[in-house]
């Protein structure tokens, strides 16, 4: 049996919510941009083969038929980590634009704080029109 | 169990075919890309970027198309973004 001290727990949920709020303030920014023709967001833990992660995100479905990605994730111990970026995807397929963080963390508590950091900074990053203005200056 | 490969994140928008792919989802049968490369077209898997592992035994049989055009190319036709989800066992990373 895990053994999680009261102190983890107020601070996990504490900086869950934290995160949460950054995304949905996101995402009701995205909602009101004309590209912008829907937004999804999803926060929750999913268990694969090589452990559990945190994954949360916010993505916009552009009416171009292509669709922008604020990815956050945060990897469960011993190897804590968090990585959050600004993703696209077309008819290509999916790449990252920009990586916003990329950390190994030693400990749940700086894992907690990083991955509230880390929405916080997503979140900053709002601007489509902006955004899509580097795409086509990158790819020209 | 077979898997299959995917590049990305498995976000709702990178696990639903985009318009012009007529309800199919590209994967690979292995972690490589299609060679030889054609011009202009990035790679699938570039380094450094995540991709999904899919256990195409999770989807129902008739799903999953070895077409293999290009060679190793597999779709999974007709399938909602959930369910192609549940079937995500794995992420990783090319190298860098």
């Amino acid at each position: 049996m895990i053994e999680t001290s009261h102190h983890e727990i107020l601070l996990t949920a504490a900086y869950f919510e934290a995160a949460r709020t950054q995304l949905d303030n996101l995402a009701a920014k995205l909602r009101r941009y004309s590209d912008v023709s829907d937004v999804y967001v999803h926060f929750g833990p999913r268990e694969y083969d090589s452990g559990l992660l945190i994954e949360t995100y916010v993505e916009a479905e552009l009416t171009d038929g292509r669709a922008l990605l604020w990815w956050l994730e945060m990897r469960d111990g011993p190897d804590y980590r968090v990585e959050a970026a600004l993703v696209l995807t077309d008819e290509e397929g999916q790449r990252t634009l920009q990586t916003i963080q990329e950390q190994e963390v030693a400990s749940l508590p700086e894992t907690l704080r990083a991955f509230a950091a880390a929405a916080e900074s997503l979140a900053l990053r709002s601007d489509v029109s902006a955004i899509l203005h580097s795409v086509a200056s990158a790819a020209a | 169990m077979r898997v299959i490969y995917r590049a990305g994140r498995p976000s709702r928008g990178n696990l639903t075919p985009r318009p012009k792919d007529n309800n199919r989802l590209s994967c690979r049968a292995t972690l490589s890309n299609p060679w030889p490369r054609t011009e202009g077209v990035r790679p699938i898997f570039e380094p450094g970027e995540p991709y999904l592992v899919i256990d195409s035994d999770l989807l129902p049989i008739e799903s999953v198309i070895d077409d293999d055009n290009p060679s190793g190319h597999v779709s999974v036709v007709g399938m909602d973004w959930e369910i192609i989800l549940r079937a995500v066992i794995d992420r990783g990373k090319t190298p860098s």
